[in-house]
């Protein structure tokens, strides 16, 4: 029987332009968040993920990328964590391949449709990020890798940088706030280019 | 009558008063502007005051209360008199200070507080009854009858004392908000404020430098001084370009640090556009910056004070310092002959900048007796004549200073024609930003100040704001200040090499105002405080009234509550006020200044979040589909959702709730619900958490089922409800009201963190994970048939009320299905993820069209659970209990949990407390308003007989009836009585029956179907 | 004001909501009303440092304890709430 549902994307506009700093939905990828366990030991779950995965958890706010490049794990609070797939790269799926792991120690929840990526990147993405977010973004404080929750105007997210050359950083918001989100970076896109 | 024209008569195009060398002016080009209708030209770079002046213009505007003519006193942001509407429209400002307004092409600005016209203003009549305006005349004239406030006082006192008039329609601009974070922050670029920032800078520290005004440099620009052989504004020109070669530093100009607040933060506002006729497209017209610095140098400068003497306010009574402002950096002479009133030094030179712009000096006026300062030579040096021990006690001419006389040593009269008068009553450290967290200032005798005494952490004062008043010193102090703190950040900073400055004296001697021997009737002429008119004689009355506090002489007076914040005049009134209370200045007292500093625009600090965007929307997974329905939506909390899906022929929005009620309860219908909160909650001691939120018992609720759950607060009321299903062993997920989802987030985490940090149990949101859609009727399991996919079994016995579980969907789609009534029906929640919401809306109504399938909104969600009885938002309002909802027996005895012993105080569990019920109008038609009282039937309507409330009400159409909850006093007692709905807003009262709560199917029946 | 979380660092308040009093503790289960009445209603309202909760909710969820002085609103400690109450309890588990 063939009659899936087709997959609405969270935001309807097309990538937006201001200058030469974009803003684009970055595509649908799995997401499942791990919640560390007290009984069984978060050290226990970060050996395990390092076994498996071939990185250590993060301890503090920042996104390291699994050894075969295929998983990000971006840190989302003292216990939990958010594995991230690059695209359909992952063998078997995210969620199985985590529940295998290690999903005897920690918590392990779909947050693929929770989230939305917006990604923002060109000459002017620093600017434009700063206008809504209240974190220093100084490229000698919050670099590639770093990550910080917090607020971008009224809606928090998820924000880390991928890159520096050119400056690309993605929002990572709930799927219900994306629309507010990508109309507030497009205002500021155009309020930091003039 | 008197004619605009006689004023002054300018030639378009000519500037009469223009003269050689303005620093800051681009004298090359032109450009042209209208003062109330006329036309004028002005230079780029140039302020409304400064082009007004260059064309003789020196009427203004009218003042506050007695509508004096009043010109121009100042050349910066302290500026009381010269306040025009700027612009037209829906861009028109009122209350803009001509002293900062920078010109542009086309610029159009208009006097305020005059009709008709500003030479000729009928209000200036004020002015004769200004002996019975005097302090305090608000709260000693409008007190009886109250009645008249509304309709006469308050009209009539807006009319004759107002100010500009706002714009009648929207701001069409947009404004911006943004964060900056540095090491060191400068506010202000003059001498202290350059060098510090060269300091800072230099050492690789992160600074942000920010100057109010559209050029770097400060009183540099304004006055005629050499550093290093040059002029010292081509030094300030310099040290900016020196500056901005530097990789960490940002210069932000036309940006004015208005307030400190704690922890290092600090406001400012750029005028991004306002030089310009309107913003570029995009283009924001101002930002909010919050600046986040690890230290602060407060190089802010210093304000002249005016003196007070009678008719100080006439136009061409100038501060010496704005002379020499606009002589030097705009080229601009404020006068042709000119008259120079001092108490120091520093206002001596003007007398020399006036004599070397070719402006006649008819005097040099200097309080201080022969000999002290150096008045004899600055006079001896322009041949001017000299007046030591001096005093100027009255000034001529009405419209513009045509004379004044002055008193000599000896108290000799004379009288000196000029057109200009320049006074210095020295300068007045601006200090402001160091007292808005409450530190107060303390007067220093010598240099006749105050002076910042403690600072607020991280915070340093350099310069004219510190009391460092020559150029020398302020370099010097503005460099150490800015080594310090960028020292403080942990950076080796070295202090820059200074330019050499020429020596300079600064001596005072103190004086706040002419009036020993002055007549007490021209007292009212000698203004304190130019804004909001306030004369020394108001000063003087308030303190014989026994005011003699600063804080309630401002209030009694209103002296320094005008936009202007009292910058020229607290000073001046806290002298005044030691001087008849005989006081020394220190012991008297200050006033704290709060920010802002400068006006701020609401606008701009709104920022973006403005009209539709006031605030974020969360859409649902079926919006765009719920729009392409015709769907009305509703705001709950930040969620948009539908609140009715009207069809084509229906008369209004009942009909259309009734129609989606009846589809429910005759057919199936489905609602988006996926805006209730859900939080996935996993570990092994999950079971045992659920156990100590929730009043009742979830250890032994089986893998596959959901229960209803109810939470209290700690004080014994409820809280918050909804159901929970437990999915595996040590899994469940828990759904919450939509309006407390986030604040049961908070709660959760806080009995898990705080109260009981020994169980194992973790929590995520998953509200946007999964598109939860009700599907509801007779007909629900016939329509979920197919959709979930045909190896799951929905009958009855394999599926039963309140089963939850796994499916797939549509073939293959994951999915969780519950088995969930809220409306009472044969119902089921179906969550699939969130991206796929929009297509299983479609789905449903494709294979639900066979059984008359609609979907339905909010409103008849609402009206569904009031004919079941399911309490909501209005039951769940913080003031009930359980015992109140009817739910007293699901507290279990046998287990601790949050709520549970506040909820056991017998107040909690009085019978008498109102309880709830179900209200039936006696007569069908009669409106059941939530909100009525309810009271005995036949009772008066007093508050002795009011026993309780209508909490929701609604139109059911199942009984063609209003139907209504309420909280009833002993109301489970009750059943069968009939009490009074009292609305006393209406005045209506409607007769009900008080029966169950549950209207429809009181047995359960359907949900169990 | 900015508050240090000890997790993301220093933020601005707006990240952040307030709950109240740190130095009040949930009485055992068979407490009497009094201890009720104290832990629910009765507050301290020092003029100095005193200890509050406070939820970094736009943040890492994490609970704090904020040593914050009244008077100035300095702050001069964060801990996370869920660390301190852990210590207590080996403390009072000793
Ligand atoms: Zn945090």
């Amino acid at each position: 029987m063939v009659e899936s549902l087709f997959a609405q994307p969270p935001v309807s506009a097309a990538p937006v332009r201001a200058g030469d700093t974009v803003l684009v939905l970055a595509p649908m990828g799995e997401a499942v968040s791990l919640g560390a366990f007290a009984g069984a030991g978060r050290a226990a779950l970060v050996v395990r993920v390092r076994e498996t995965f071939g990185v250590d958890l993060p301890e503090q706010p920042r996104a390291v990328p699994s050894a075969d490049g295929q998983v990000v794990f971006v840190w989302c609070g003292p216990t939990q964590w958010l594995a991230l797939a690059a695209g359909d790269a992952v063998e078997g799926g995210l969620m199985a391949r985590l529940r295998a792991a290690c999903g005897d120690l920690c918590a392990l929840t779909s947050q693929s449709d929770s989230r939305t990526t917006l990604r923002l990147f060109g000459p002017q993405a620093r600017e434009v990020a700063g206008r809504l977010v209240p974190v220093d973004l100084h490229d000698a404080v919050f670099g590639p890798g770093h990550v910080a929750l917090t607020l971008a105007g009224h809606i928090p997210v998820i924000l880390r940088q991928v890159a520096r050359n050119p400056v690309t950083y993605e929002f990572l918001v709930f799927r219900s706030f994306a629309e507010s989100l990508f109309h507030d970076l497009h205002v500021a896109m155009n309020g930091a280019l003039s | 009558m008197m004619d605009a024209r006689m004023t002054s008569a300018p030639v378009a195009g000519a500037q009469p008063r223009r003269v050689a060398g303005g620093n800051g002016i681009d004298a090359g080009r032109t450009i042209r502007f209208t003062f109330d209708g006329r036309q004028y030209t002005g230079h780029p770079g140039d302020t409304l005051a400064s082009a007004l002046l260059a064309h003789g213009v020196r009427l203004a505007g009218r003042s506050f209360k007695y509508h004096r003519p009043r010109g121009i006193l100042s050349a910066g942001p302290e500026e009381p008199n010269a306040l025009v509407e700027l612009r037209t429209g829906p861009r028109r400002e009122p209350n803009t200070r001509a002293t900062v307004a920078e010109l542009y092409d086309g610029l159009s600005a208009a006097s305020q507080n005059r009709w008709p016209s500003l030479a000729f203003d009928a209000l200036g009549l004020n002015s004769l009854f200004s002996s019975v305006l005097g302090a305090g005349f608000y709260y000693k004239t409008f007190m009886w009858p109250a009645a008249f406030w509304e309709k006469l006082y308050e009209p009539m006192i807006r009319r004759a004392a107002g100010l500009g008039r706002a714009a009648d329609e929207a701001d069409p601009d947009q404004y911006e908000k943004a964060t900056a974070f540095c090491d060191v922050l400068v506010v202000g670029s003059g001498p202290a404020g350059l060098a510090a920032a060269l300091a800072a800078g230099r050492s690789g520290a992160r600074v942000i430098l920010c100057e109010e005004d559209s050029l770097t440099g400060g009183r540099l620009r304004a006055e005629r001084r050499q550093l290093d052989g040059e002029p010292a504004w081509r030094w300030a020109e310099q040290a900016r370009k020196a500056l901005e070669a530097l990789p960490e530093v940002r210069i932000m100009e036309r940006t004015c640090v208005f307030g400190t607040y704690d922890g290092g933060t600090y406001g400012a506002l750029e005028r991004v556009a306002d030089h310009q006729s309107q913003p570029a497209k995009g283009q924001p017209r101002q930002r909010l910056w919050r600046v986040v610095a690890r230290q602060c140098v407060v190089a802010a400068g210093a304000l002249e004070r005016p003196i007070v003497f009678p008719g100080n306010d006439t136009p061409g009574v100038m501060l010496a310092g704005a002379v020499r402002t606009y002589l030097n950096r705009f080229g601009v002479a404020p006068g042709r002959r000119a008259v120079v009133y001092t108490c120091n030094d520093d206002g001596l030179r003007t007398a020399l900048d006036l004599a070397r712009a070719g402006v006649a000096v008819a005097a040099i006026v200097d309080s201080r007796p022969e000999g002290e300062g150096q008045g004899a030579q600055v006079a001896q040096a322009c041949g001017v004549p000299f007046v030591p021990g001096g005093a100027v006690t009255a000034v001529q001419g009405r419209m513009a200073v045509s004379g004044v006389s002055v008193r000599d040593a000896q108290g000799r009269e004379q009288r000196i024609a000029c057109d200009l008068l320049a006074m210095s009553g020295g300068w007045s450290p601006n200090i402001a930003l160091t007292t808005h967290q409450g530190m107060r200032p303390v007067y220093d005798e010598t240099l006749c100040a105050f002076l910042p005494a403690a600072l607020p952490p991280g915070m340093v004062v350099a310069g004219a704001a510190a009391g460092v008043f020559t150029t020398a010193e302020a370099l010097r102090d503005g460099a150490q200040a800015g080594a310090r703190a960028a020292q403080a950040c942990g950076f080796a900073a070295e202090q820059p090499a200074l330019p050499e400055a020429e020596p300079e004296s600064c001596a005072i001697a103190p004086l706040f105002h002419a009036l020993a021997d002055v007549p007490s009737a021209r007292w009212a002429k000698a203004f304190v405080d130019f804004q909001n008119d306030v004369t020394a004689k108001d000063v003087a009355l308030a303190a014989r009234e026994g005011f003699v506090s600063v804080e309630h002489l401002k209030r009694y007076t209103t002296l320094g509550m005008a936009t202007d914040q009292g910058k020229t005049s607290n000073v001046n009134a806290i002298a005044l006020l030691a001087e008849i209370t005989q006081r020394p200045i220190g012991q008297t007292g200050t006033t704290l200044i709060r920010p802002p500093t400068q006006p701020v625009a609401i606008g701009a600090l709104a920022g973006a979040h403005r009209g539709r965007h006031f605030k974020p929307a969360r859409l649902t997974p079926t919006h765009q589909w719920a729009e392409s329905q015709g769907a009305v939506f509703t705001a709950n909390g930040l969620w948009q959702r539908a609140q009715w899906y009207p069809r084509p022929g229906e008369m209004d929005w009942l009909q259309t709730v009734n129609r989606e009620v009846r589809t429910v309860r005759q057919a199936v219908g489905f609602c988006d619900v996926t805006t209730l909160g859900k939080i996935d909650i996993q570990g092994p001691d999950a079971a045992e958490f659920l156990e100590r939120v929730y009043v009742n018992a979830w250890k032994k609720l089986p893998v596959g089922r959901a229960r209803y759950g109810l939470m209290l607060r700690e004080d014994g009321f409820a809280y918050d409800d909804g159901t929970t299903a437990r999915l595996g062993e040590t899994h469940y997920v828990m759904t919450t009201t939509t309006a407390n989802a986030g604040g049961v987030m908070a709660h959760l985490e806080f009995c898990h963190q705080w109260l009981w940090p020994e169980l194992d149990v973790q929590f995520i949101s998953v509200t946007d994970e999964w598109a939860q859609i009700a599907v509801a009727g007779p007909q629900a399991r016939n329509v979920l048939r197919h959709v979930v996919d045909p190896v799951f079994d929905l009958s009855n016995e394999a599926f039963p009320y309140m089963a939850a579980g796994e499916v797939t969907v549509c073939g293959g789609v994951q999915a969780r299905l519950f088995r969930l009534s809220f409306s009472g029906e044969l119902a089921y929640e179906l969550a699939v993820p969130a991206r796929y919401g929009d297509a299983l809306a479609r789905r449903l109504m494709e294979v639900g069209a066979p059984y008359g399938i609609a979907p339905y909104g909010t409103e008849a969600l609402g009206v569904m659970r009031i004919e079941k009885g399911h309490p909501a938002g209005p039951e769940l309002n913080g003031q009930t209990t359980a015992h109140d909802l009817g739910m007293g027996r699901m507290l279990s005895t046998r287990k601790d949990f949050i709520g549970r012993h506040m909820a056991q105080r017998e107040a909690l569990t009085d019978p008498a407390r109102p309880t709830l019920v179900g209200l039936q109008p006696l007569n069908p038609a009669d409106q059941v308003v939530a909100g009525a009282h309810l009271l005995p039937d036949g009772a008066a309507a007093t508050a002795a007989s009011d026993q309780g409330w209508v909490s929701s009400a609604a139109f059911s159409p199942t009984l063609g009836s209003w139907i209504g909850l309420g909280l009833l006093s002993n109301g489970p007692a009750r059943h069968g009585e009939i009490v009074a709905l009292h609305n006393p807003l209406a005045g209506t009262v409607v007769r009900a029956r008080v029966v169950s709560p549950v209207f429809v199917d009181p047995e359960g029946a359907r949900v169990h179907g | 004001m900015r508050l240090t979380c000890p997790f993301c660092g220093s933020r601005g308040v707006e990240e952040f909501t307030y709950r109240g009093d740190a130095t009040v503790r949930r009485p055992a289960g068979d407490a009497g009303a009094a201890a009720w009445v104290d832990y629910v209603y009765l507050r301290d309202n020092p003029a100095g440092p005193h200890q509050e909760l406070w939820y970094h909710g736009a943040g890492c969820r994490s609970w704090l304890v904020v040593t914050r002085d009244t008077r100035t609103h300095l702050i001069s400690d964060v801990r996370a709430a869920r660390a301190v109450a852990q210590a207590e309890r080996e403390e009072g588990a000793v």
